[in-house]
């Protein structure tokens, strides 16, 4: 453990050592569900090794009888190595140092207070999502292992007698889930990324004082319309010859693709809306508190997103459907949150003025800050969350 | 599309909203047979009635600009080209500079009327 602190702090002890590397307490929290649930698992064996027979049943069907068997040893060997291998990995994805993972796209020119690149992937392996996925992990092993030593200890040494029903399973995910839930409640609050950019820098849109406006646009992607049109016909031609078992899944996803292939954006004294293009709902809103900078620039669907339609990478994530201009927020929270339209630049500039009026109205009657901690606390009810 | 409107100017607000429409048809940024926002979503943007957005694109219906259709909202028409958004806005401004001379509706149309009667060329 000694060691693991020694990197961390290395790592953290940069310029700015803020935004690099996760707190200690954070990488321990991460790592130890593993090594807790190996020495419960080893404890179980250890008190149950009386009782237990040479050979284990160590796998079962679903009407909960013994179909596989393994050596005593064996399986207290693969339990504890599995738990300890996966305990290394999260410590390993915790505490790897990020040089290296920059991506050339993503590193734009002057794009250094941008959310994509080191500070993002730091801040992903140490976030409370990831976080609760390991101590799921390691709560639902840890049961299925202690789980399956007292079946056997139960059979008292006649192990094909041993049994296992199938709502075991059942068990093992709701302790997964509760562990994983006692694992967020141990990373606490994600630290939001401190913000290091100047605002300012982004053009504005001249508006009188008493004047309002808004701008709306849609937009559709080529590639969707054409993906999804092709699983519908798809659904349909190869319905006869699968006798009509690929059919709903090619239906469905043939309409969600299309669903997704049109959007209209909308900025305003609200914020960024997106909706589908003719309905008012479902919608996306992140309202202007969220907002600390809006700016307009080229993205690349597959290099930038991996894909297209709406796509969440660590540090950024929108609604991606076609390549070229778009609107690109730098939320609160330091995170990236892009959507492909066009004339991104009218939209961008007349956000940033609307961010301004509404920082400056807040300032006048409750303090910006206070302001800003207040939007922050709604975005988790409505908004988008790159990294979850 | 940018719309903006100012409650405080004199211009009622339809005009107002009818006038971005038209700038933006006449720069170029809202194209032939592109969808205009739902009034509904138009009128929750910048806060004012439904039908104070309906005002304003029943006017450009009227200049033969968008088409209102039921079920599928405001539509930039074919004929709605950035020239003939431009003209709309010069006709807009001949009415304006003519009644603040004073000039009543009468007047102004036959002024354009003793215009159209003079031959090509001799203007």
């Amino acid at each position: 453990m000694a060691g693991h602190w020694g990197i961390t702090a290395g790592h953290g002890g940069g310029t700015v050592d803020a935004r690099k590397g996760p707190g200690v307490r954070r990488v321990i929290v991460a790592i130890a569900p593993f090594p807790v649930a190996a020495a419960v698992v080893a404890m179980a064996y250890g008190t149950l090794a009386g009782r237990l027979p040479g050979t284990l049943a160590t796998h079962f069907r679903a009407d909960g009888r013994a179909d596989g068997f393994t050596t005593a040893g064996g399986f207290l060997a693969v339990a504890l190595g599995t738990l300890l291998a996966f305990g290394a990995v999260f410590g390993l994805l915790v505490l790897a140092p990020t040089a290296g993972r920059r991506t050339g796209s993503a590193r734009r020119a002057g794009d250094g207070d941008r959310t994509d690149g080191v500070p993002a992937m730091a801040r992903l392996r140490t976030a409370g999502s990831f976080i609760a996925v390991g101590y799921g992990l390691a709560g639902l092993l840890g049961y299925v292992f202690v789980r399956t030593l007292y079946a056997n200890a139960a059979a008292g040494g006649d192990h094909p007698a041993a049994r296992l029903p199938l709502w075991q399973v059942a068990a093992a995910l709701g302790v997964g889930v509760v562990a994983g839930l006692l694992g967020r409640l141990l990373a606490g609050k994600d630290t939001p990324l401190p913000d290091g950019g100047v605002r300012g820098g982004a053009p504005r849109l001249p508006l009188a004082d008493s004047e309002v406006a808004g701008w709306s646009r849609t937009v559709s992607s080529p590639v969707m319309y054409v993906l999804g049109c092709a699983l519908l016909l798809g659904g349909l031609i190869a319905g006869p010859a699968t006798g009509w078992s690929a059919v709903p899944g090619l239906l469905c996803g043939g309409l969600l693709v299309l669903a997704l292939a049109g959007l209209r954006v909308t900025a305003d004294r609200h914020g960024l809306t997106v909706t589908p293009p003719l309905l008012p709902y479902p919608r996306m809103r992140i309202p202007l508190a969220r907002i600390r900078e809006a700016d307009s620039r080229k993205v690349a669907p597959l290099r930038d997103f991996g894909g297209w339609g709406y796509r969440m990478r660590p540090g950024r994530s929108g609604f991606v459907l076609r390549s070229g201009e778009a609107l690109s927020l730098r939320l609160a929270s330091g995170k990236e949150f892009v959507v492909t339209v066009g004339d991104a630049a009218t939209a961008a500039a007349l956000l940033n003025t609307l961010v301004d009026r509404s920082e400056a109205a807040e300032g006048g009657t409750e303090g910006g800050a206070d302001g800003r901690a207040n939007g922050d606390a709604d975005s988790h009810a409505d908004g988008p969350e790159g990294t979850a | 599309m940018l719309v903006r409107i100012d409650p405080a100017s004199s211009v009622p607000l339809g005009d107002q909203v009818a006038a971005s429409v038209r700038g933006a048809i006449a720069d170029g940024s809202v194209g032939a047979g592109e969808r205009l926002p739902a009034a509904r979503a138009l009128a929750a943007s910048l806060g004012v009635n439904v039908h104070t957005v309906l005002r304003g694109y029943q006017r450009l219906k009227e200049e033969g600009l968008i088409e209102l259709r039921r079920g599928r909202g405001a539509v930039v028409t074919g004929a709605a080209s950035p020239a003939r958004a431009r003209l709309t806005d010069a006709a807009a401004g001949l009415i304006e500079q003519a009644r603040a001379l004073g000039l009543t509706d009468e007047e102004i149309v036959s002024l354009v009327r003793t215009g159209l009667d003079r031959p090509l060329g001799t203007g």
